[in-house]
């Protein structure tokens, strides 16, 4: 097999050389600006500061932005705020998405950002904001996630922002919605507790390092056909217009109980797949801390509508209990993702 | 010493372009698989994006940023038209001749490995006022002069603090393919 990304570097270096150096250009700057910035961890001082507590209530998690129509982003109507598990193998993480939609669904600009489950200590589990603009006039929309020790957020200007629960994240956390002002992307908050005192995010900046107590566990690519035959591991069966591209699974067992904050957790065994020529990604996910219990609700978690045992979760996720954990499947397409679930195995 | 992004760009020497893609063709990839759904378009955005930057590699100017934000403007702006389209853009690509590369089952696995490497967790494993200064700098696109007022120090220590990040960013992404 020859690496792809050999073979363009040959192409690029070959249509270097058909080409003479171009002229310097001006840089265009007038065009439009659609920046995520997600599940980035507090680096904010934690100088000790009493402060009034009285501020503004959360903006929910889905809802039009600016709070009127008009007063967004240049063309943004509608934000989405979803979090969902790392689907990543080995990984106990969180990822959250952040997308702008027209008002009839049409989507605008979106992205999303993962990162390691925090450890108990940090108050902050996941944050990120969205910049769209064509002026620095342009207004951009921002969460974070927080614990329950959190009692409010300070964000530019020194507004204070009351987060509150949401059935979209974990039980017992909470989040803060707030729009900001201006094309720059907005500051780190400050997280503040029931007194007003600055809660420090050291331990969220500790945890930004690869010895953090929620490290990634080794894995091992398998043959999705012929999945080995352990608890966790994704068996794809071969039938027509279904093709899995890949499969890995864990090879290790933590030495010790993972230090996490709340019900994380961890994927196991994921697999890549196709459907229809449409991708999607499967994966087994166990309790973080402790594999053997049962896995935490997923955020957002409901129903699935006629099909009983089935749930759809935040992030376009359709799962089923597999064991002590899900099966969970991510794509684009609901009846596919039902259909791929349907079909998949696990060993659990 | 090794030769600055800005060398390599404005020399117009062609295996110079090798040496540059070689440098960052791995974050590029790393933020575009996060982004794109499937490994061809992957692909697809990561070579229009070093097409286009092949192209206009004279309009690059060191003083407004690192390369690997210039880079990241390139696919961010195609990741929109994307979206918006139904489909990546390939005009750099037909001007400059590259054809399309067939991709077989392997060579997407391939990709989708080098789209697995978590730019998150490398971004974490930095220093945390390098980690502030690259997420500012490179994702948010702040100016220099904006980010050193946001962090209480000098212009200089900011550019610093960029440079050294990116740098080990780019050993790590290297190290852990």
């Amino acid at each position: 097999m020859t690496d792809p990304f050999d073979i363009l570097r040959d192409r690029l270096v070959a249509a270097a050389h058909a080409t003479s150096p171009p002229p310097r250009l001006a840089r265009p700057r007038r065009r439009i600006l659609i920046v995520l910035v997600a599940a980035l961890l507090v680096s904010s001082s934690a100088a000790a500061a009493v402060v009034s507590l009285t501020g503004e209530d959360s903006q929910p998690l889905t809802g039009k932005v600016g709070g009127k129509p008009g007063a967004g982003p240049s063309d943004a109507r509608e934000y989405v705020i979803e979090m969902l598990p790392s689907l990543s193998v080995g990984e106990a993480g969180w990822c959250a998405t952040l997308a702008l939609r027209h008002s009839n669904g049409q989507p605008i600009a979106g992205g999303e950002g993962c990162g390691p489950a925090p450890p108990a200590a940090a108050p902050q589990i996941v944050s990120g904001a969205l910049v769209a603009t064509t002026s620095r006039s342009g207004k951009s929309v921002s969460y974070i996630v927080v614990d329950d020790r959190v009692a409010s957020v300070r964000v530019d200007g020194g507004r204070m922002i009351i987060p509150r629960p949401s059935a979209a994240i974990p039980s017992g956390w909470k989040a803060a919605v707030w729009f900001t002002a201006g094309g720059a992307a907005p500051a780190m908050p400050v997280l503040l507790d029931k007194a007003g005192q600055v809660i420090s995010t050291e331990p969220n900046q500790r945890a930004g390092t690869r010895a953090a107590g929620t490290r990634r566990l080794a894995t091992r690519a398998v043959d999705p056909a012929r999945a080995p035959h352990q608890r966790c591991a994704i068996e794809v069966p071969s039938r027509a217009g279904l093709r899995a591209a890949s499969e890995r699974v864990v090879t290790e067992t933590p030495a010790h109980e993972p230090d996490v904050n709340g019900r994380a957790f961890r994927a196991c065994a994921g697999a890549v797949i196709y459907l229809a020529g449409r991708r999607f990604t499967a994966a087994v996910l166990v309790d973080a801390r402790n594999p053997s219990h049962q896995a935490a609700a997923l955020p957002g978690q409901r129903p699935h509508p006629g099909a009983p045992g089935i749930v759809e979760a935040g992030g376009g996720i359709t799962a089923r209990r597999a064991g002590p954990g899900w099966l969970v499947v991510r794509g684009i397409n609901p009846a596919q993702r039902l259909r791929l679930l349907h079909a998949l195995k696990t060993g659990a | 010493m090794a030769r600055t992004d800005a060398d390599l760009l404005a020399g117009g020497v062609a295996d110079d372009f090798g040496i540059f893609y070689e440098r960052h063709v791995a974050a590029l990839t790393a933020y575009v698989g996060r982004r794109a759904v499937r490994p061809d378009l992957t692909f697809d955005l990561v070579a229009e994006t070093f097409a286009r930057a092949l192209e206009h590699r004279g309009r690059f100017d060191e003083s407004r940023g690192p390369a690997v934000a210039w880079l990241i403007g390139i696919a961010r702006n195609l990741l929109i038209d994307a979206a918006r389209r139904g489909r990546v853009a390939d005009h750099a690509r037909a001007r400059l001749g590259l054809g399309r590369i067939e991709l077989d089952d392997e060579q997407l696995v391939r990709i989708e490995e080098r789209s697995r490497v978590d730019l998150r967790a490398a971004l974490h494993a930095l220093a945390p006022d390098q980690r502030e200064a690259v997420i500012l700098r490179v994702l948010a696109e702040e100016p220099y002069p904006a980010i050193a007022e946001r962090v209480g120090c000098s212009e200089q220590v900011v550019r610093q603090r960029v440079s050294r990040g990116l740098s080990a960013l780019r050993r790590d992404l290297q190290e852990n393919p």
